[in-house]
C-alpha cells in the first residue's frame, strides 16, 4: 500500500494560562492512497489539533514540539510558508467544519472559485475555470446557474457544504481532508453529503481523510479507522474490524455507548467516568481511569502499539512489557 | 392520577412578523394540538428550522401563541392571574442544548444551586441548605458532592454541566421538563448517561418530559413509553407510540429520514436502501398554508397534495397527516434486506 500522508511521533502543545496543554501526544498515523481513512474521537481528544498541526494552521499559542509529517516524501513541517502554500489546496484540500465560515460573505461563489484557481495556477482562462466549476457543482448535485451567482448567505447550510466540497476539488487535489463534514446538518442533508462524497471518491479515486466524532457516519464511509483518545491513537484497523472485532477497551465501549437507530438497546451503556484533562493527563495509559480491564501496569507505563490480527492496538491487554 | 392532562395545546399557531412597512409573517408552528399527561415522555423530532424549539417554548409557557390556547391543568396559561402564573411558572422547567451557555460562568456549583434550594426547600440553617444541595448533586450523579460544590462551570465537562442543568431543573419539583436537544453537545461516550438521568427523573418522580431532538436514534432510548411526534415545517405530520411508529412509519418524510440515518454497523448501513426525495432542499421562507408542506419534496406526491393541507388521520394506531396514507407502499425497513 502507498501512503500519501505519514505522521510520525507528532507532539503538539498549546500554551495556556495553567501551563502547557498537550493536545497531540506522540501520534503516528498513515493515510493510504485511494482510500477513505477516518480519525474518530470525542470532543477534546485532540483530533482537530492534529489536523491543524498537519496543515500547520495552528493558532499563535500552538506549538509543534517534535515529530514529522510527510506528504509523499515532503516533510511538511520543514517547508517554508511559501512552499507550504503550494501544497495547501493544490495537493491537500480541506473542507472545514463550519462551511458557512469558510466563505467570504461579500464574494459570489463563482468569484471564490476563480480566485482560488488563479492564486495557484494561470493555465486556464476565467471561462474555462467556470466551465470546470460547473462540472464540479453538478457532481455535488448543485445547479451551477443558481449557485455560481449566489452569495454565500443565499445558500442553505447543506448547499454551502456542497459548494465548499466543489471548491475544494477545483485544483484536483491528491488528498481531501474533511473535518466533521456532516455535523450541524439535518439527517437527510447529511445522507446527501455522504452519498456525494462516496461518488467523488469512486469517480476520482480521491484519497480522503475524514475527521469526525460520528461513528455511524464512519461506518458508512470509511475504509480504515483510527481511534483517538486523550491526544493519542488507541487503535487502528479496517472499518469492519473496528465495528465487529475491536480490541481496545475504549473502542469496544465507545461502540456500545452510541444510541443506535435499530437493534437491541439493552446492552448499550455509557462509558463510566469522564474524558481526561489534557492539562494533567493520567499517568500510563490515558484511558486507564475509565477502563474496566485495567491491570497494575496500566497506570505506570504508556502502552506501545501491539499488532493483534487486523488491529493495531495500544493496550497492555495484548502484550507484555 | 397518572392520566391527568398537564398541558394541552389546542390548534396552536405561532408566527413571527418581520418588516416594518410591509409586514410578512414567518410561520414557526402551524395548527398544532397535543396533550401531555402526567409522566408522559413526548419526543419532538424534526430538522432545524421546523419549529420544534418554538413549540417547546410554547409548551413551557415562554412564548405566547399567535392563535390557539395553551392549557395548564385545564386553565388557559395566558389568561392566568399574576399569582396563579407565578405558581405555575416553576412547575415547567427547561433544559437547554448548550450547557456551556446556560450556566453562569461566574458562579460556583453551590452558588448556582443554593438560591433555588433556599427558595423551594426553605432550609432552617446554612448546614441544612448545604446538605440539601449535596443531596441534589448526589442524585444527579455529581459525586462526591464536596468535590463539586466550589467548582465553576468551566471546570466541568459537558456531561457534568448538563447534569448540573438537570439538577437545577429538578429542585422546584416540576411536573414537566422541556429538554431541547440536551445531548447534542455531550460527548458520545456520555450521551446515554444523560438520557438515563432523564429516565430516572421520569420513573422516580413521575416528571413528564418533552424531549426535543433532530435525532431519532437518541429519542429511541425512551421507546418503551414515549410518544413520537414528527414535525415538518411547523406542523406535526405523524404522531403515535414510538415503538408502533418506528415499526410502521407512514409519513413519507419519516420514512425518508429513517432510511437516510446511518447506523453504526458498516455492513448494514452500506446496503440499506434510501428513499430518495424529489428535492434536496427544504423550501425556504415559503410556508404552505394551502398544501401539504412536504409535497415539493415527496416522492409520492399527487395533485391533491399541492391543493390541500392533509387532515390528520388515524392509521394503525398512530396519527398521520398525509393524503396518500392508504396508497403508500408497504414499509419495508431499508436495512432489512442487508446482511
Amino acid at each position: 500500500m502507498v501512503y500519501i500522508l505519514r505522521v510520525r511521533n507528532l507532539v503538539m502543545e498549546y500554551a495556556v494560562r495553567e501551563g502547557m496543554l498537550r493536545a497531540v501526544n506522540g501520534v503516528s498515523l498513515d493515510v493510504p492512497e485511494g482510500k477513505i481513512t477516518a480519525l474518530v474521537g470525542e470532543s477534546g481528544c485532540g483530533k482537530s489539533s492534529l489536523l491543524d498541526a498537519i496543515l500547520r494552521t495552528l493558532p499563535p499559542n500552538g506549538y509543534i514540539r517534535s515529530g514529522e509529517v510527510f506528504f509523499r516524501d515532503i516533510n511538511l513541517l520543514k517547508l517554508s510558508e511559501k512552499e507550504l502554500r503550494k501544497i495547501r489546496w493544490e495537493k491537500i484540500a480541506v473542507v472545514f467544519q463550519a462551511a458557512q465560515n469558510s466563505f467570504n460573505p461579500v464574494l459570489k461563489i463563482a468569484d471564490h472559485i476563480v480566485e482560488t484557481y488563479q492564486a495557484h495556477r494561470n493555465d486556464l482562462s476565467k471561462e474555462a475555470i467556470i466551465e470546470k466549476a460547473c462540472k464540479l457543482l453538478e457532481t455535488v448535485r448543485l445547479d451551477p446557474n443558481q449557485v455560481l451567482d449566489a452569495y454565500p448567505h443565499e445558500l442553505s447550510g447543506g448547499m454551502k457544504q456542497r459548494a465548499l466540497i466543489a471548491l475544494s476539488l477545483i485544483l484536483d487535489p491528491e488528498l481531501l481532508i474533511l473535518d466533521e463534514p456532516t455535523s450541524a446538518l439535518d439527517t437527510y442533508t447529511q445522507s446527501v453529503i455522504i452519498d456525494m462524497l462516496k461518488k467523488v471518491h469512486e469517480e476520482k479515486k480521491l484519497t480522503m481523510f475524514l475527521v469526525t466524532h460520528d461513528l455511524p457516519v464512519v461506518a458508512e464511509l470509511a475504509d480504515y479507522v483510527a481511534v483517538m483518545y486523550g491526544g493519542k491513537i488507541m487503535e487502528v484497523a479496517d472499518v469492519e474490524t473496528i465495528f465487529y472485532n475491536a480490541k481496545h477497551p475504549y473502542t469496544q465501549l465507545l461502540i456500545k455507548a452510541i444510541p443506535p437507530l435499530i437493534g437491541d438497546l439493552s446492552d448499550r451503556k455509557p462509558i463510566p467516568g469522564n474524558p481526561p484533562s489534557l492539562l494533567n493527563p493520567p499517568s500510563g495509559c490515558v484511558f486507564h481511569p475509565r477502563c474496566p480491564f485495567r491491570k497494575p501496569i496500566c497506570d505506570k507505563k504508556v502502552p506501545p502499539f501491539f499488532r493483534v490480527g487486523n488491529n493495531i492496538v495500544a493496550c497492555w491487554l495484548y502484550g507484555e512489557e | 392520577m397518572r392520566d391527568k392532562v398537564i398541558v394541552e395545546l389546542k390548534n396552536v399557531t405561532k408566527y413571527f412578523e418581520r418588516g416594518i412597512i410591509r409586514k410578512r409573517k414567518n410561520y414557526a408552528v402551524i395548527d398544532v394540538s397535543l396533550k401531555i399527561r402526567e409522566g408522559d415522555i413526548i419526543t419532538l423530532i424534526g430538522e432545524s428550522g421546523c419549529g420544534k424549539t418554538t413549540l417547546g417554548r410554547i409548551i413551557a409557557g415562554l412564548i405566547k401563541p399567535s392563535k390557539g390556547t395553551v392549557l395548564w391543568f385545564g386553565k388557559d396559561v395566558w389568561k392566568m392571574k399574576k399569582k396563579e402564573f407565578k405558581k405555575y411558572r416553576p412547575l415547567i422547567q427547561l433544559v437547554h442544548q448548550d450547557p456551556y451557555a446556560s450556566l453562569n460562568p461566574a458562579r460556583t456549583v453551590y452558588q448556582i444551586l443554593a438560591p433555588i434550594v433556599k427558595k423551594y426547600y426553605k432550609p432552617k440553617s446554612a448546614a441544612e441548605l448545604e446538605k440539601e444541595v449535596k443531596n441534589v448533586l448526589r442524585y444527579v450523579g455529581l459525586t462526591p458532592p464536596d468535590y463539586f460544590l466550589n467548582k465553576y462551570p468551566h471546570h466541568l465537562s459537558g456531561g457534568m454541566r448538563q447534569r448540573l442543568a438537570f439538577a437545577r431543573a429538578l429542585i422546584p419539583k416540576p411536573k414537566l421538563i422541556v429538554a431541547d436537544e440536551p445531548v447534542s453537545m455531550i460527548d458520545m461516550s456520555l450521551r446515554l448517561s444523560v438520557l438515563a438521568l432523564m429516565k430516572k427523573f421520569n420513573e422516580e418522580f413521575g416528571i413528564a418530559f418533552v424531549y426535543i431532538s433532530h435525532d431519532i436514534a437518541t429519542a429511541r432510548y425512551f421507546e418503551d413509553k414515549a410518544t413520537l411526534s414528527l414535525m415538518y415545517l411547523g406542523r406535526i405530520v405523524e404522531t403515535g407510540p414510538m415503538r408502533d411508529v418506528l415499526r410502521n412509519p407512514m409519513h413519507p418524510y419519516l420514512r425518508a429520514i429513517l432510511s437516510a440515518t446511518p447506523v453504526p454497523d458498516p455492513r448494514i448501513t452500506r446496503h440499506k436502501r434510501k428513499l430518495e426525495l424529489k428535492s434536496l432542499e427544504v423550501p425556504r421562507e415559503i410556508v404552505m398554508l394551502e398544501s401539504c408542506p412536504f409535497s415539493p419534496r415527496c416522492p409520492y406526491s399527487e395533485e391533491i397534495c399541492f391543493k390541500q393541507v392533509p387532515p390528520p388521520k388515524e392509521y394503525d394506531g398512530h396519527i398521520v397527516a398525509c393524503h396518500l396514507v392508504d396508497k403508500l407502499p408497504k414499509w419495508i425497513p431499508p436495512w432489512q434486506v442487508a446482511v
